[in-house]
């Protein structure tokens, strides 16, 4: 009797190691995929009337950030960023290098692991408003982090900066992560119904 | 959307090159690009990129949309360098040859022209290589790559992937619009912005659930064959290094720090052909 009770928690144990290690796994291979939706979803834009065109690059972080949450979307922007400085043409409009994140638009692009962080927590969040709501605080501190950088290497005025590479882009980047959220959320509930 | 990013399987040389050799040139070639602006340095890199990307045999086709794409935001970098700093050249290298006064404080000089030369010699030295080197490394070769330069093999894994799925989800992406636009879905420049947002949402809800369905595939497809258990794996497109992939890394290595020397033996990262 004895006997078997030990090999039922030896079965036991296993189980757990192994569904353990079925969410690394699952972890692991949502990251990369990601990555690789970021690289794909950053070359894609929709045409806008003031011929600014409206890249996905925006909505993907945020998208990243609410299906994966805060921790694994980290990590899947954090691929996606180096893979660009290591060189790869990743970015919106393929570009790439160090020179994409010491250039002047650069600050936006470290700016995405902020965002990405904060729209993480905003998904955990069980009324969507909130969640929205933290998601712009994080695309608020992407775009301060955009102007910062663009105000320091061009030598001209924060507000100056943000007339120039902020408040053009702002209102598209909020309905980015209000796009982000909804479909997000759609996604995640979609999935929750599935595995069950 | 054209393909881009994507593994071609052909049998040159620098097809045959070790993952790990490759990733060395091309983390080597690209610091080296992004370093010097010693123009004799970049134009005997730039001679370099040409003959190994003529060498291996990849098509035009194959990467002429990421090279439009990079030339045309080449000329646009270019010209907001000019908009922007019309005498960064003249800063630089501490003389003033003017050749042309167009309007009000613009004035076209030899400096400014020779550091443009030198912006646009630095994209083209290593656009070649990041190109050459995406073509031209299997992604799972690019894993066992990552994880023989001390990566762990699940990071290493989980890059791998990302560079493996791109054709998958642009194809994804492709079916999914062209399925769309014959349920009479419309993106065009004819509708309204507020149209082509819920069309784009149209595409992009299916995208993202193939994308799902594939990570659960592919995650159970791993979690049968005990992926992760072990501290160490074995890579099935490991290649050994030969003699080739040694010669490769020195020749990397010596030119880099030729260069280098060159590029800083006088103070200076530009070479100066006004003094």
């Amino acid at each position: 009797m004895e006997h078997i009770e030990k090999k039922n928690r030896g079965l036991t144990n296993n189980k757990k190691s192994s569904n353990r290690n079925r969410n690394v796994t699952l972890n692991l291979v949502m990251t990369g995929m990601f990555s690789a939706l970021l690289i794909v979803l950053s070359q894609l834009s929709i045409p806008s009337p003031t011929g600014v065109p409206i890249t996905l690059q925006t909505f993907a972080v945020a998208i990243t950030g609410v299906i994966l949450g805060w921790k694994f979307g980290l990590v899947s922007t954090l691929i996606y960023i180096l893979l660009g400085i290591a060189g790869l043409p990743v970015f919106a409009n393929f570009k790439a290098g160090l020179q994409a994140i010491v250039g002047p638009t650069g600050g936006f692009i470290y700016g995405f692991i902020l965002m990405v962080i904060l729209c993480g927590i905003g998904a955990k969040r069980k009324n969507i408003l909130v969640g929205i709501l933290i998601g712009i605080i994080g695309l608020l501190g992407c775009h301060l982090l955009g102007i910062n950088h663009y105000a320091f290497l061009s030598n001209i005025s924060f507000w100056k900066s943000a007339l120039l590479v902020s408040i053009p882009y702002f209102i598209k980047d909020v309905i980015s992560i209000v796009l982000a959220f909804v479909i997000g959320r759609q996604v995640k509930k979609s999935i929750e119904n599935y595995r069950l | 959307m054209a393909k881009f990013l994507t593994y071609s399987h052909d049998d040159t040389w620098i097809h045959r090159l070790c993952g790990a050799t490759k990733l060395i040139f091309f983390i080597l070639w690209s610091v080296l690009g992004m370093i010097t602006y010693d123009t004799r340095v970049l134009l005997a890199m730039l001679i370099i990129s040409m003959i190994a990307f003529y060498m291996s045999k990849i098509k035009y086709k194959q990467v002429s949309m990421v090279f439009k794409v990079i030339c045309l935001f080449l000329i646009i970098n270019i010209l907001a360098i000019f908009i922007f700093s019309p005498y960064e050249g003249t800063k630089i290298y501490g003389t003033r040859h003017d050749l042309l006064h167009l309007f009000g404080k613009y004035t076209l000089t030899k400096e400014q022209i020779f550091y443009e030369c030198n912006v646009a010699l630095k994209y083209f030295t290593v656009i070649p290589a990041a190109l050459l080197f995406i073509v031209t490394t299997n992604p799972s070769e690019f894993a066992a790559s990552l994880n023989r330069l001390g990566v762990n093999y699940k990071i290493g894994y989980s890059i791998s992937l990302a560079f493996r799925y791109i054709p998958d989800i642009q194809r994804d992406f492709n079916e999914i619009k062209q399925s769309q636009e014959a349920r009479g879905i419309d993106m065009s420049k004819d509708v309204s912005l507020p149209t082509r947002v819920k069309s784009m949402g149209a595409i992009l809800f299916p995208l993202i659930f193939s994308s799902m369905e594939r990570i659960d595939v592919i995650s159970n497809a791993m979690e049968l064959r005990g992926f992760g258990k072990s501290k160490k794996r074995t890579w099935y497109t490991a290649r050994p290094f030969t003699r080739m992939d040694y010669m490769v890394i020195i020749f990397t290595v010596v030119f880099s720090i030729i260069s280098l020397v060159f590029t800083f033996y006088d103070g200076s990262r530009f070479y100066n052909p006004f003094m």
